[in-house]
């Protein structure tokens, strides 16, 4: 009696996208005799139109439209098919709850897959990472959090509604840090040569370089090493005054190309 | 780390997880929180002295309270978990407030014109209620507060605004024990008005205290 597709949820051949959870009861009551009958047989949890409709999680707005027409609700049967996906995940939470790693794995990866869809649906135009990490802590809290499962309710509003509460964690703690920087795409963020990127003497010297070595030479011997003009003019063989000429030009040189690097 | 490398180590060593009852928490830590109120009524606030002469009024407000914490633990027991359908549980809710504040508007239309004002406010100024009652929701709100977080609430101002109301109702149950004050329309008004204060104190800090 058991459906043999294994995933029935409708999904758009195109793109993908489908619906992951249930939409509040559009249909008449035909389809919903239908559940009943086909389902007769074997033990599934009650969804009445009631413990549909009342569930906090609610469906979003309407998914492109080359998707429409294959929108679950619009189909004739199509409480069938939510109620397969319910039925089935229901089995795998209930095997999961009593020790079937298995069935446990089974639902973490279906369930992987329908959150995958739900953020990146709701975060488009963000960064799929982020989508990805919401994935992850979803599956996390849900492992982590299973005991809170009541075995009465369905299993589809329950994921959803920790999917919902952590992506509404998400934007709370995105909106207050601000964007964040994808760790993979950063080469070298904990390389040596960015740890000690608070210390001034670093950029200086990075900024000397692209001095003529003239200036170079004047500004390191009078500025930072603190020479008095003469005791650099001895030192370098320049006269006092070409000196004081090339840390003129230098400074504002420098101060050009740090304007530049920083614009205000 | 890959999603299915996360699968991996989640679906190892799975140990069964029987699903248990939320409702002996919950029971726990509002006993706890109400024993706690009871305490600082009776040794900090004192029992009211004409305790026996006045158990008519004491039980009338007893049980005003207890209305409160059946309607208001309903709503506290579903906001706890996820996926939660709390609509139809608001109603004894809102019953309970307008059915109160009618009460008392009837009160109010009986008593004498000049004498109304003193039997609202009942000596004038805040309403000591309105103080004493979020004091004693205190420890009750902290016990629930921690169990709740352990249950994984999803919908946290909502869960905050539930459990500060069942908090205020428990410590109102305790409040009575020592509220001098029997005028029925200051009992009808400021016993409920307490509570929606602790209701909405609980539905501002919610979602700071309850995540998790």
């Amino acid at each position: 009696m058991r459906p043999t597709s294994e995933f029935p949820i409708v999904s758009c051949p195109s793109t993908g996208r489908g619906r992951a959870y249930p939409a509040p009861n559009r249909l008449g009551l035909a389809a919903r005799h239908s559940v009943r009958a086909r389902y007769r047989l074997r033990p599934r949890p009650r969804l009445s139109a009631q413990a549909f409709a009342s569930q906090s999680v609610r469906y979003c707005a309407a998914p492109a439209q080359a998707c429409n027409d294959m929108a679950p609700w619009k189909m004739s049967g199509a409480r069938a098919r939510l109620s397969d996906v319910e039925a089935e995940l229901h089995d795998l939470m209930t095997r999961g709850l009593a020790g079937d790693a298995a069935a446990h794995r089974k639902l973490l990866e279906v369930l992987s897959g329908r959150f995958r869809v739900f953020y990146r649906n709701r975060l488009r135009g963000g960064d799929p990472a982020d989508a990805e990490d919401l994935v992850q802590e979803t599956l996390l809290a849900i492992h982590t959090r299973r005991d809170s499962y009541n075995p009465s309710q369905p299993v589809t509003a329950w994921v959803f509604a920790i999917a919902r509460y952590k992506m509404i964690d998400h934007f709370r703690r995105t909106r207050t840090r601000g964007v964040s920087v994808p760790v993979d795409d950063v080469d070298n963020l904990f390389s040596d040569d960015r740890a000690d990127a608070c210390d001034p003497t670093h950029d200086v010297a990075a900024l000397l370089q692209h001095l003529p070595a003239k200036q170079r030479t004047a500004i390191q011997l009078v500025k930072l090493d603190e020479l008095s003009v003469r005791e650099a003019a001895a030192k370098t063989g320049m006269s006092e005054s070409d000196i004081k000429v090339s840390i003129h030009r230098g400074l504002k040189k420098l101060s050009a190309l740090v304007a530049r690097e920083q614009p205000s | 780390m890959k999603t299915d490398n996360l699968i991996d180590a989640l679906a190892q060593d799975l140990a069964p997880t029987p699903s248990r009852p939320i409702w002996p928490r919950l029971l726990l830590a509002s006993l706890v929180g109400a024993a706690l109120a009871t305490a600082i009524v009776v040794f900090g606030y004192g029992i009211r002295t004409d305790f026996g002469a006045a158990i008519n009024a004491v039980l009338a407000k007893t049980a005003l309270s207890l209305a409160a914490v059946l309607i208001a633990a309903p709503l506290a027991y579903k906001l706890a978990r996820p996926n939660t359908g709390i609509r139809s549980w608001l109603w004894p809710a809102f019953g309970l407030v307008v059915a109160s504040f009618s009460v008392a508007a009837f009160a109010l239309a009986q008593t004498a014109p000049d004498a109304r004002l003193s039997a609202w406010l009942a000596g004038g100024g805040l309403p000591e209620c309105l103080k004493r009652i979020p004091v004693l929701a205190a420890p009750v709100a902290i016990a629930l507060i921690f169990v709740v977080r352990g249950l994984s609430p999803t919908r946290l101002t909502l869960a905050g605004a539930a459990i500060g109301g069942l908090s205020a109702a428990v410590g109102a149950v305790a409040y009575s024990l020592f509220c001098p004050i029997d005028s029925v329309a200051y009992v009808a008004t400021w016993y409920v008005a307490a509570i929606l204060l602790c209701a909405g104190i609980g539905a501002v800090l919610g979602r700071w205290l309850l995540r998790w």
